[in-house]
């Protein structure tokens, strides 16, 4: 049992790495909504991994990655209305991934792809999300600068030969990278919760930016810790015991800055 | 392509939905020189500062950057992101290659009044002293062109002519080329090398700030009651 748990928690570590500090940027470029709809577009990629003989992790990321990849080339080139493109994305990836779902493999249990199980990881999954963790932090720190000079003005980065879009690829390239091997720990529709209420509550007490990514993945890996902890008490799948402990966090930190600001 | 362009722009056209932001536009700076764009609103200058910058791609026509120029952009628009809790010092920075300011940076914020700034977040500064910051970050990367959007409307100077008379003064310490786009006419006549006028995202008319067809040109299309006198 101890096992399982450890093994859940390295995983959590790696989650709280991965996600969490991608959740950031997209905080910052408040595109919270963006991660949603990639999150849900994964669905296809579920429904055609299941069928592939390739590795489905594989399938997600290019499905995701081509989603993503057309809502932001969309709204870069064409100014098109972001959250309209994010919410047809999202309605649409729902729709076709059940379909596809139904009519190719209707015996899989969709409920472990909506939810997750973190107790459930191997190995192998531990080992993924700790190398694109890596990952992920070797492009920060080689790409800081621009990334942040992005985020604060996009004007001024390309002013300054930055080449936003390209830029951008990459970034959710990591992010189609991280959802993908996250679908299994804390599945389809909870992703988003630790990418976003994590950095939400680091901005409470950050003066830096390097402050909120470092708070994020702090407060992720306890909101992780916390509800695969509880999991092991109560009969509840454990992805809604950690965005239940995130929003609890989340709680507690806004009535604390209150608090504190008195 | 003359030498001493830093930047060039030949019949360049900007179209959008079927209708032209610039047309045929034919524009140049040379090394050192202060050009100021006027033009009413709509005309077409913050599109031609788009383009200069990169932000905004040609339809047709050319465009010719003198290679590793280093451009430094005060947008127009205050449109930067509040929700990054970043220092004004480490904004300052971003994407310096430089890890520390140094006397000469600390002499330039005195003299834009940003020095009481340096330690507080950049997102709880008013607009004014937001765009201030954008102008003394453009200034810190040492840049070989600096354009500037309609810098006056938003930085908060104790005189509109205070930020022209500031940057001359800079420019003689760094030698640095200049396009701003202005309405303040009456100011920019005395503080530029050359002016260009766009009308309907056209040239209508440029030259030296004394030429008589230029201010002609903007007396009849009332953007100017300035009188030249010889």
């Amino acid at each position: 049992m101890w096992e399982i748990i450890f093994l859940a928690l390295i995983a959590g570590l790696g989650l709280a790495l991965s996600i969490a500090v991608i959740g950031n940027f997209i905080v910052w470029n408040r595109m919270s909504y963006l991660a949603d709809s990639i999150s849900h577009s994964s669905i296809i990629g579920i429904a055609l991994g299941l069928i592939s003989p390739l590795m489905p992790e594989l399938i997600i990321i290019v499905i995701c990655f081509v989603f993503s990849f057309v809502i932001v080339y969309l709204n870069h080139k064409f100014n098109i209305t972001k959250e309209a493109l994010l919410i047809i994305n999202t309605q649409f990836s729902v729709a076709l991934g059940i379909t596809l779902i139904s009519l190719l493999n209707p015996n899989i249990i969709i409920n472990n792809y909506f939810f997750g199980n973190i107790l459930g990881v191997s190995i192998k999954d531990v080992i993924c999300i700790m190398i694109l963790a890596l990952l992920i932090i070797m492009y920060l720190i080689f790409n800081w600068n621009k990334i942040l000079l992005i985020s604060i003005n996009e004007e001024i980065a390309i002013s300054e030969r930055i080449h936003a879009l390209f830029e951008k690829v990459i970034f959710v390239f990591l992010a189609s990278c991280a959802i993908s091997f996250s679908i299994k720990m804390v599945g389809v529709l909870l992703i988003p919760s630790i990418m976003i209420i994590p950095s939400i509550i680091a901005l409470n007490v950050s003066k830096t930016p390097l402050e909120n990514i470092v708070f994020a993945s702090i407060v992720g890996f306890l909101g992780i810790s916390c509800g695969i902890l509880l999991s092991t008490i109560v009969d509840v799948p454990t992805g809604p015991l950690i965005t239940l402990c995130l929003i609890a966090f989340l709680i507690i930190s806004i009535i604390a800055k209150k608090v504190l600001a008195k | 392509m003359e030498s001493n362009f830093l930047l060039s722009l030949n019949n360049a056209s900007v179209v959008s939905r079927k209708k032209y932001l610039l047309k045929e536009l034919n524009f140049h700076i040379k090394s050192n020189e202060f050009v100021t764009i006027v033009g009413k609103n709509g005309s077409g200058k913050s599109t031609l500062c788009k383009v200069l910058t990169g932000n905004l791609k040609i339809s047709t026509g050319t465009m010719k950057v003198q290679d590793n120029i280093k451009i430094s952009y005060v947008p127009q628009h205050n449109n930067h992101n509040n929700i990054i809790p970043i220092k004004v010092l480490d904004f300052l920075l971003l994407n310096n290659v430089k890890k520390k300011l140094n006397e000469l940076d600390y002499k330039l914020i005195e003299k834009l009044k940003a020095t009481s700034l340096l330690q507080q977040q950049f997102s709880e500064l008013s607009g004014g002293q937001k765009q201030r910051i954008i102008l003394t970050r453009a200034l810190i990367l040492k840049p070989d062109l600096l354009i500037l959007d309609e810098p006056v409307s938003f930085i908060d100077f104790a005189s509109k002519d205070g930020i022209y008379a500031l940057i001359q003064e800079i420019r003689t310490e760094q030698n640095f080329s200049v396009i701003m786009v202005s309405h303040d006419l009456n100011i920019v006549l005395n503080n530029t090398d050359r002016v260009v006028c766009i009308k309907n995202g056209k040239i209508g008319c440029e030259g030296k700030p004394n030429d008589d067809p230029l201010l002609e040109f903007l007396i009849n299309n009332n953007w100017t009651t300035y009188k030249h006198h010889d």
